[in-house]
C-alpha cells in the first residue's frame, strides 16, 4: 500500500462520534465543587496553615518550658505519636490533628481527630465537597485514640474510632438522613435512583473529649447537639458514602469510588 | 471566542467556578472524543477525561497564557493521561465486557451500553485503530490528531510542544509503521 492510499484511507474513516451526558453533569458537579476553588480563599489557606502550625509551636512551647511532670508526660506523649510515620501519613493524607492528650498510669492516650472546618461565612449553605476516593479507602478512618507506653517511649496501639459503637443512630435519626438525602438535587444527580442502601450509621461528631481511666480511654461528645449520619449506596461496583448533617439538615460530603480498574482497552502499550 | 476572549476568561476562572464550568462547557466533549479515538473504550475514555479534568482545574492557577489555545494544553493533558496509563498497565485485552441491560432510559449505565453498542458498530474505525495502538506514543498521537481530530500540522504542534517540521517527520515515519501492520 503507498503512503498516499493509506492515508486516503485514514482521511475517510467514519470516526465515532459519541456523547455520554450522564457522565459530563457529573465530572461537572465534581470539578466545580472540589477543593480547588475552596482552596482559592487566602483568608482560608491562612486559617488552615495556622490550624497546623498552632499544635507544633504549642508543643515547642511546651518541651522549652520544661514545666511539672505531668505536662511533660503529655508533651512526650505528643510528640512520640507526631513522629510515627503512620500516624504522620494520616495528618497529612486524611488532614487529622492529635487534638488531646490524657495520662494514666505508665500509658498515654493521644486523639487524633479530623481538623474542625473554619466557618467563615464565606461558604455557600449549598455548598456540598464531592471527593473521589481511592479503591478500598471509602470507608475512611474517622479518628482514633493512639496509646503510647510511656516506659518504652513508642506507640503502642492506633485504635480507631468506630463512633456507631459509641453513639448509633435510631430509627427515626436513620429515616432523617435518608429524607435529608432524598430531597438534595446535587445527590439526586450524582447518585442513581438504582443505587442500594446498603446501611445507615452515625458518624464522628466534630467536637469530642478524650477520657482516660484504668489504663483505658474512650471519647465521648462534648455536647449531644451535633448528630451526623453516613449514608452508603452502591451500584454495580461503584460506591457511594453521603455524610448528612441531621441538626443543620444537609449534606455536607460525598465521597464516591469507580468501577474496579479492569479497563478493557484496545491499546497494548 | 478568539485568544484574547479565552485568555480573559481563563484568568477568571482561575477563581471563579462559574467560569471554570464555561470552559469546560465548551472542551468536554472535544477531548472526551480525542481520548475514546485513543482508547476505543468507553469506560475508559470517562476516567482519563475526568482525570484530564482535575489535573487541567489543579493546575490552573500556575497556567501561564503562551499566546495558543486552551485546547491544546487540554489535549496534551489527555495525551499524557492516556500515555501514563497505558504504561502502568501493560496488557492487551481481546474483548469487552458485556454490561446487563437495564431499564430506566434515564440511567447513566444505560447510557453507556448505548455507547459501547454505538462503537461496536465502528468496525472499520477500531479496526485501524487497533492498528495505530501498536505503535509508539509519538506516531499514535500525531495519527489521531491528524487524521481523526482533523487538526492541522501548526494545531498538533501546538498542542504536543514540538516544531511543524517534527511533526511532519513523525507523520511520516508513523504511517510508514502503520503500513507495515496492515499489509
Amino acid at each position: 500500500m503507498e503512503e498516499k492510499d493509506l492515508i486516503k484511507k485514514l482521511e475517510n474513516i467514519k470516526v465515532p462520534e459519541i456523547e455520554i451526558k450522564g457522565h459530563k453533569k457529573e465530572l461537572k458537579v465534581a470539578l466545580l465543587n472540589s477543593d480547588y476553588f475552596q482552596k482559592r480563599d487566602i483568608f482560608q489557606v491562612f486559617k488552615k496553615s495556622l490550624a497546623v502550625l498552632v499544635p507544633v509551636l504549642a508543643l515547642l512551647l511546651l518541651l522549652g518550658f520544661n514545666i511539672i511532670e505531668p505536662k511533660l508526660a503529655e508533651a512526650n506523649a505528643l510528640r512520640l505519636a507526631m513522629n510515627n510515620p503512620e500516624i504522620k501519613r494520616l495528618m497529612e493524607e486524611k488532614n487529622m490533628v492529635l487534638s488531646e492528650v490524657k495520662v494514666s498510669g505508665e500509658k498515654a492516650y493521644v486523639l487524633l481527630k479530623p481538623q474542625e472546618k473554619v466557618e467563615s461565612g464565606q461558604e455557600k449553605d449549598s455548598s456540598i465537597k464531592i471527593e473521589k476516593a481511592k479503591e478500598n479507602e471509602i470507608e475512611d478512618i474517622e479518628g482514633a485514640i493512639i496509646e503510647i507506653s510511656l516506659e518504652q517511649k513508642e506507640v503502642t496501639k492506633i485504635d480507631p474510632i468506630e463512633w456507631e459503637e459509641v453513639a448509633p443512630l435510631d430509627d427515626n435519626e436513620k429515616e432523617k438522613a435518608k429524607e435529608i438525602a432524598k430531597e438534595n438535587e446535587i445527590l439526586r444527580d450524582f447518585i442513581p435512583k438504582e443505587a442500594r442502601l446498603e446501611k445507615i450509621k452515625s458518624s464522628l461528631p466534630s467536637k469530642i473529649n478524650l477520657i482516660a481511666e484504668d489504663d483505658k480511654a474512650k471519647v465521648i461528645p462534648q455536647h449531644n447537639t451535633e448528630k451526623i449520619a453516613k449514608i452508603h449506596y452502591t451500584l454495580e461496583g461503584k460506591e457511594w458514602v453521603v455524610k448528612v448533617d441531621l441538626v443543620k439538615k444537609k449534606v455536607e460530603e460525598i465521597k464516591y469510588s469507580l468501577k474496579n480498574q479492569n479497563f478493557k482497552g484496545r491499546n497494548n502499550q | 471566542m478568539d485568544l484574547f476572549e479565552e485568555k480573559e476568561i481563563i484568568e477568571k476562572a482561575k477563581k471563579n467556578p462559574e467560569v471554570f464550568g464555561l470552559l469546560y462547557d465548551k472542551y468536554y466533549q472535544p477531548i472526551f472524543s480525542y481520548v475514546l479515538k485513543r482508547t476505543a473504550n468507553i469506560e475508559l475514555t470517562q476516567d482519563l477525561t475526568s482525570q484530564t479534568f482535575f489535573k487541567a482545574l489543579t493546575k490552573l492557577g500556575t497556567f501561564r497564557w503562551q499566546n495558543v489555545p486552551f485546547s491544546s494544553w487540554l489535549y496534551r493533558i489527555a495525551g499524557n493521561e492516556i500515555a501514563n496509563h497505558f504504561r502502568k498497565n501493560k496488557y492487551r485485552v481481546v474483548s469487552l465486557e458485556k454490561i446487563p441491560t437495564l431499564v430506566s432510559s434515564s440511567n447513566p449505565l444505560t447510557e453507556i451500553i448505548k455507547a459501547e453498542n454505538e462503537l461496536e458498530k465502528q468496525k472499520d474505525f477500531l479496526s485501524i485503530q487497533e492498528k495505530i495502538s501498536k505503535l509508539p506514543f509519538k506516531y499514535q498521537e500525531v495519527i489521531t490528531l491528524r487524521f481523526f481530530e482533523k487538526k492541522k500540522i501548526k494545531e498538533i504542534s501546538q498542542i504536543l510542544g514540538k516544531r511543524e517540521g517534527t511533526i511532519k517527520s513523525l507523520l511520516h515515519r508513523g504511517l510508514a509503521k502503520l503500513k507495515t501492520f496492515i499489509t
